[in-house]
């Protein structure tokens, strides 16, 4: 249940500075990242939902957000079906690749500089909870 | 395989509520009207956390607009006294509505770092906002609403790419086109190589207005000319022109409802 509070908060959050201070595609990061890491449904309601909300707060046509988060989703949904996405080259690529798609339809300029930022960000924070989760194993064994 | 299963269908179900959304452009504009009561105060929050310029800082910012806005309306007072005594037509300037507006965003690459191109104000189309109005702080244009929900709205900034409109200078009235050019440039583009700019001149809105009668007012001032770029061989010439207002210490603009 923490998991998934946490995973709502998170979005929410990163919907609220995506619309406000920055461009950086911080929710397209936060989505990869769950899904990942969580692989469950909720995360595909989640994305459709944050694109409602992103395109409201950033003046987009209604729609175009949510499309682009569900059919990213629905492409990893497809690669973990024969290969594993557990993996720090994978979390890399798909958020290269990920946040480069988004970027190119909806922020104007800076685009593969955000979306190779947000890759590394990315990287790192699955690294650390890579870290946390394997410490819990540990103390719990 | 059924987890497999499901998740095609939750996939299938919500990907063609979006596209249906947005082909057929439904803005569901009772729930968008939602959305935004709910993200307003939120997105003013996160605003005013990133965003808190001194009382020095408004101090000296405040003077420089004050003594540019003086400047530009005693120059717009001369010109008036002379048109009287020639007996011409003076500029008439309508009167205006005014309508105070928060800023409650201020999208930027890296806050604080990179140059905004457009800022969401805290007031739509139930405060009577609408597309094309100006926006400014005194008499010193900031841009132009370019879209607009029910409670919020987008400003385009006049040193936003591809942001185009008909200007003059105040002392030579020499003709040109204000372009903005990304990272807090303007200049003053097409302007015939006969006619004198000089540095320190204030340029002015022309007050052009298209087809359907929109267009921004005249007199509005857009900056200082700063530097010229004359050249004997080039069909025009131009000019850089320094805009006073740092948006990024601005708190409150005001749109123009008429």
């Amino acid at each position: 249940m923490l998991k998934y509070f946490i995973l709502i908060v998170s979005c929410l959050l990163s919907v609220i500075v995506e619309g406000s201070i920055t461009t950086f595609p911080l929710s397209i990061l936060v989505i990869i990242l769950s899904y990942i890491i969580l692989r469950s449904n909720l995360v595909f309601v989640l994305a459709f939902l944050m694109g409602l909300l992103l395109d409201v707060m950033t003046f987009r046509r209604f729609g175009i957000t949510s499309m682009i988060f569900l059919g990213l989703l629905f492409l990893i949904f497809l690669y973990q079906r024969k290969f594993e996405i557990a993996s720090l080259p994978f979390v890399f690529f798909s958020l290269l690749i990920g946040g480069y798609t988004y970027a190119k339809f909806v922020i104007p300029d800076n685009q593969f500089l955000q979306s190779l930022l947000i890759a590394i960000l990315g990287s790192l924070i699955y690294l650390c909870l890579s870290a946390i989760h394997k410490k819990e194993k540990t103390v719990g064994l | 395989m059924r987890k497999n299963s499901s998740t095609t269908f939750v996939f299938i179900v919500l990907f063609l509520f979006a596209a249906l959304i947005f082909v057929f452009r439904m803005q569901l504009v009772g729930i968008s009207g939602m959305i935004t009561n709910f993200s307003r105060p939120l997105q003013a929050g996160l605003f005013s956390v990133f965003n808190h310029p001194s009382n020095e800082t408004n101090k000296k910012f405040q003077q420089v607009v004050d003594t540019l806005v003086s400047q530009a309306q005693m120059n717009q007072l001369k010109s008036d006294n002379n048109a009287l005594r020639d007996q011409f037509a003076t500029a008439n300037i309508e009167p205006s509505q005014l309508l105070p507006s928060r800023i409650i965003g201020l999208p930027q690459f890296l806050p604080g770092i990179s140059l905004p191109e457009q800022l969401i104000l805290d007031q739509g189309t139930n405060q009577g906002v609408q597309k094309g109005m100006p926006v400014i702080i005194k008499n010193v244009l900031i841009g132009e609403i370019t879209k607009v929900e029910s409670a919020t709205s987008l400003v385009t900034l006049i040193s936003s790419p591809n942001f185009l409109f008909t200007a003059q200078t105040q002392n030579t009235n020499t003709l040109g086109i204000v372009k903005g050019e990304g990272a807090d440039k303007v200049v003053l583009v097409n302007v015939e190589l006969s006619d004198t700019l000089k540095i320190g001149d204030i340029v002015v809105t022309k007050g052009d207005k298209n087809l359907t009668g929109k267009g921004l007012p005249p007199g509005l001032v857009v900056g200082k000319i700063s530097a010229i770029n004359k050249s004997p061989s080039a069909l025009y010439q131009s000019a850089a022109i320094q805009n006073p207002i740092d948006i990024t210490k601005v708190s409150e603009v005001f749109i123009m409802l008429k």
